[in-house]
């Protein structure tokens, strides 16, 4: 390359930059968590027939100001029939809750408050809206909102900028998914984002898709209880919150030891008095039970408490011939199954996702409902125990005693 | 050689000198409220589109199914 080629390079290289220069000084808004978008209605209390309809999108956003300081706002637009807000500061809670002010030519002109709620396959945000000193009833279906490939290429990008420990965090991942956006891998990295920004219409909407697919994940059996906290603390009472308790409550009494579950048995003993087993792991324990009687006669190998070694060698080796029968009755143990489907699946034999998997292992499905003051006097050193044993020390020292008299 | 050296040196200040003109220019006559309130309404019309696109999406199917479910 000659003299005169390098001039023209370079010229070319100062041309384009020059040109492209403010582009890039312009982009100086990011729609950083799409909080809510959708269309529903406003209603007068006094009278519902007097109504309005509502299309709303609410995001936080990231504005760099011509100085480069970043600042986040949470911003918005509310339209009521045909005239349009503004919405201005957002708050938003980990609740599922959104409140924020209205705006008409730089003028208060009111404000609105809508909490989530899960209803089937869609979220619903119901509150009240107060505009020109009148209040409303407000609700708002949320409306489908993918994420793009570029979108999804940023998010990649944070997550594995504060997960670098993460195996699927890979070098050049986040362009990577930008070009692959349904490779595994990339999936797997935004749904662990998404677990914990929930927030983001776009991760809700993942989320939905995905939890159809697998409903005994721990953290889909808990999305309408994560969704619909606010609302059902304020309106326990609705149907919708009656049937999330008692999924809540069935979830406890399988999982006694998850966090949730501890929060919730104390805000509730009452409800957490009882656990759920399948009925080949209560039938290792409890072989004289009436319940298990007839079963480890005609299972009595899978009854047995195995030794560990024995254990070892099932979770190895489940299809060695000593392990097949134990293997049958315990999939978890000999790592046939995930230990969160076993205990989805648990009692609910007609579930899709349950259907083959309780064919297979029938002893594994059936459901066994024990007292917990009756089982943890027996076995108090028991993990799912040690909360109850916990919370009513006397009444489990008390039948303890009864039941070593 | 040194000339060569020279054009470019001459050429990248050019292109600093074109930053700080484009910078100049997107602050010169604006308060820096205003600048503010133009970036909020920037802001504004880009969570509108999100609206407009997402709400286009929303099916009837979709509410009939909401409602019978």
């Amino acid at each position: 390359m000659d003299k005169k080629q390098i001039v023209v390079v370079l010229m070319f290289a100062a041309i384009s930059l020059a040109i492209l220069s403010p582009v890039f000084a312009q982009q100086q808004i990011k729609l950083k968590t799409l909080m809510l978008i959708g269309k529903g209605l406003a209603t007068l209390p006094e009278d519902p027939v007097d109504f309005m309809l509502v299309k709303v999108g609410v995001a936080v956003v990231n504005i760099t100001t011509p100085s480069g300081k970043v600042v986040e706002r949470g911003l918005g637009i509310m339209v009521l029939d045909d005239e349009k807000y503004r919405i201005r500061n957002v708050t938003k809670d980990e609740e599922g809750s959104i409140s924020g002010n209205l705006y008409r030519n730089q003028t208060k002109k009111g404000s609105f408050s809508v909490s989530s709620v899960i209803k089937g396959k869609t979220e619903v945000w119901v509150g009240t809206l107060t505009i020109d000193d009148k209040s409303y009833h407000l609700y708002i279906l949320e409306a489908p909102r993918k994420i793009k490939p570029v979108e999804l290429k940023e998010k990649i990008s944070e997550y594995c900028r504060a997960n670098r420990n993460d195996p699927n965090c890979r070098e050049r991942m986040a362009e990577y998914c930008r070009n692959h956006p349904e490779e595994q891998r990339c999936k797997e990295i935004f749904r662990k984002y998404c677990e914990k920004n929930l927030n983001d219409i776009r991760c809700r909407e993942y989320m939905k898709n995905y939890c159809e697919n697998h409903p005994e994940i721990k953290n889909c059996r808990l999305y309408a209880v994560r969704r619909s906290v606010k609302y059902c603390k304020e309106h326990p009472n609705t149907k919708i919150c009656l049937k999330i308790e008692k999924d809540m409550t069935e979830y406890c009494l399988k999982n006694p030891n998850t966090e949730r579950c501890k929060i919730f048995c104390a805000k509730h003993p009452n409800k957490c008095v009882k656990v759920i087993k399948s009925l080949a792991d209560f039938c290792i324990n409890n072989t004289d039970s009436a319940t298990c009687v007839e079963y480890c006669k005609k299972h009595p190998e899978v009854c047995k408490k195995l030794t560990k070694n024995i254990i070892d060698l099932c979770t190895r080796e489940p299809n060695n011939e000593k392990c097949i029968n134990y293997c049958k009755a315990h999939p978890v143990a000999c790592k046939k199954v995930t230990a969160e489907l076993a205990s989805f699946c648990i009692g609910r034999e007609d579930n899709p996702r349950c259907v083959n998997y309780c064919k297979k292992y029938p002893e594994a499905c059936k459901k066994v409902v024990i007292a917990m003051d009756k089982y943890c006097s027996r076995y108090p050193d028991r993990r799912e125990c040690a909360n109850f044993c916990k919370r009513f020390p006397n009444k489990c020292k008390l039948i303890s005693n009864k039941s070593g008299e | 050689m040194l000339k060569a050296l020279f054009l470019g040196f001459l050429l990248l200040s050019l292109i600093f000198f074109s930053g700080c003109v484009n910078n100049q220019t997107i602050s010169k006559g604006n308060t820096t409220n205003l600048t503010t309130e133009e970036l909020e309404n920037q802001a504004i019309a880009e969570i509108e589109k999100e609206m407009n696109h997402a709400i286009e999406n929303m099916s009837t199917e979709d509410i009939e199914n909401l409602i019978t479910e």
